[in-house]
């Protein structure tokens, strides 16, 4: 019997994307309703979750045509995460083909509990031994058939993958303290080398950063070297540093064999900022919160609010 | 500060072990690596010599860099050639109830609270994070007006005419940064 409720109620503008909710105190229960389309008379109007559902499900309610339609679903829906507990979902090994492109191509037979924008935990990649126990952010899914690493160019690797395990990482932030290291995937040589990481990078202008190059990985000129953050691409997730690269060894991934040997991967380690900024100041950003998936999450600009109710026993 | 070891700190992966997995199980060859990268970068040891003694069992213990670890590691750090116990420092003066031992300039101390990393190595193993510490390379920080508090509300506070409710609490506040990045490196293992 509970005695008392917590009410953690809000609002929010649908991105048309999925997104997180932070919900401090957790919850038992959550129901999120559309006004938009509760307004317009269609679409989903109500979405409820409820701890002990499935990841990535949902109860919806549904208005068509002046009537509405009670439902569950089973993919896209609702994630609780609480990244204090390094939360990871089950296995899911039926990875089929890693391919070598530019961006590179996840074929699999089971996407459920994925979106896009999603952090997997890569492992046992068989041939692509390279990005074994790495995570990457995802996007582009096909149900049940692919999905896309946006910051993995694969295109240079000696041979595709052909199998591989992935757990997904429950927490989108990925680490409990901001701002965290990050897998390095490229450098350019350039006067001012251009990093692209595996996971979205949250880095801003004015953040240092310090690199950590393995000599598996080629531009070893750039290991332990310092740079200040000049410019950020959140579309190719990379950012600028004031490194001149343009001399140094390219930066390419070992061959599978060679990472199978045993290595260390490349990374980038916050460390500090310019004396103009403040935001890069270690911080800790660990919370329970709630993924609102690509199902639920409405349409652009739709206003949504949301009750998060807590029993006190 | 675990999480935020875990979070910020640059790693390199064990690959001296012959597990078959990436990183491998610790070897005194990775500590070795993790010690010269940190003296390469002028980090200060913490722990100073303990000079050798005409005691039977005994070994010198060379000035070293502490290590914070899982106590899972256990059986895989004492397999390490050159692995000393605490009990057979000449002295038992300044050692850690923590503490298990030393391998090369390293003193490692450990915990069931250890940092552990689910399913990142290559064949989907947790990963250990051994964090190999020089002076000063973090920091905590208490901010003013915000330390340690322990709430007990007892039955009938508040809101609770029935008296059927008590609640416990703690609060605090601190900050906590790695102040040098190149004094402090997670060297990754798996069992």
């Amino acid at each position: 019997m509970s005695l008392q409720e917590i009410i953690y109620r809000g609002s929010l503008i649908s991105t048309g994307a999925a997104q997180v909710v932070s919900i401090p105190a957790g919850f038992d229960q959550f129901v999120l309703r559309n006004r938009t389309t509760l307004a317009a008379g269609a679409g989903i109007i109500e979405s409820k979750y409820w701890l002990g559902m499935a990841n990535a499900t949902a109860e919806t309610k549904t208005v068509a045509g002046g009537a509405i339609t009670d439902a569950i679903i089973v993919a896209n829906g609702f994630t609780y995460v609480d990244d204090s507990t390094n939360q990871l979902s089950a296995p899911n090994a039926t990875t089929t083909a890693i391919s070598q492109a530019a961006a590179a191509i996840v074929s699999l037979t089971s996407t459920a509990g994925l979106n896009a924008g999603d952090v997997i935990r890569f492992y046992s990649t068989t041939g692509m031994l390279q990005i074994a126990g790495m995570d990457f952010s995802i996007d582009t899914i096909v149900a049940n058939t692919s999905f896309r690493l946006p910051y993995l160019n694969s295109a240079g690797f000696g041979a595709a993958g052909t199998a591989g395990t992935f757990r997904r990482v429950a927490f989108a932030n990925n680490y409990k303290f901001y701002p965290s290291w990050r897998y390095i995937t490229g450098i350019t040589a350039a006067a001012q080398a251009v990093v692209t990481f595996s996971v979205t990078h949250q880095y801003v202008v004015g953040q240092k950063l310090s690199l950590r190059i393995p000599t598996a990985f080629g531009m070893t000129q750039m290991n332990g070297l310092t740079g200040t953050v000049v410019a950020i691409n959140t579309t190719t997730n990379t950012v600028t540093l004031d490194i001149d690269s343009s001399a140094f060894t390219a930066f390419a991934f070992p061959t599978s064999a060679t990472a199978a040997a045993g290595v260390s991967f490349p990374i980038a380690v916050p460390a500090g900022e310019s004396a103009t900024i403040l935001t890069g100041a270690e911080r800790d950003i660990a919370s329970r919160s709630i993924l609102i998936g690509s199902a639920i999450c409405g349409t652009l600009n739709d206003v949504m609010d949301y009750w998060a109710y807590r029993s006190e026993t | 500060m675990r999480s935020m070891l875990e979070s910020t700190a640059s790693f390199v992966n064990c690959v001296g072990g012959t597990n078959g997995d990436n990183p491998t199980e610790p070897t005194a060859a990775d500590f070795e690596t993790v010690v010269t990268s940190l003296q390469n970068s002028d980090a200060e040891f913490i722990g100073d010599v303990v000079e050798g003694e005409n005691k039977f069992g005994t070994g010198p213990v060379r000035d070293s860099y502490f290590c914070m670890a899982h106590t899972a590691l256990i059986p895989r750090l004492q397999a390490m050639n050159g692995f000393i116990s605490k009990a057979q420092y000449p002295s038992q003066l300044n050692i850690l109830s923590a503490e298990w031992g030393s391998v090369n300039n390293v003193r490692l101390v450990l915990s069931s609270r250890g940092s552990i990393t689910p399913n990142a190595s290559l064949l989907g193993a947790n990963v250990y994070n051994m964090f190999v510490t020089g002076q000063e390379s973090y920091t905590s920080i208490q901010l003013d007006g915000e330390s340690a508090k322990f709430i007990y509300h007892p039955p009938g506070w508040g809101d609770d005419p029935a008296e059927l409710r008590q609640t416990a609490a703690f609060r605090f506040a601190h900050a906590r940064a790695i102040t040098n990045d190149a004094w402090i490196i997670n060297l990754r293992a798996t069992l």
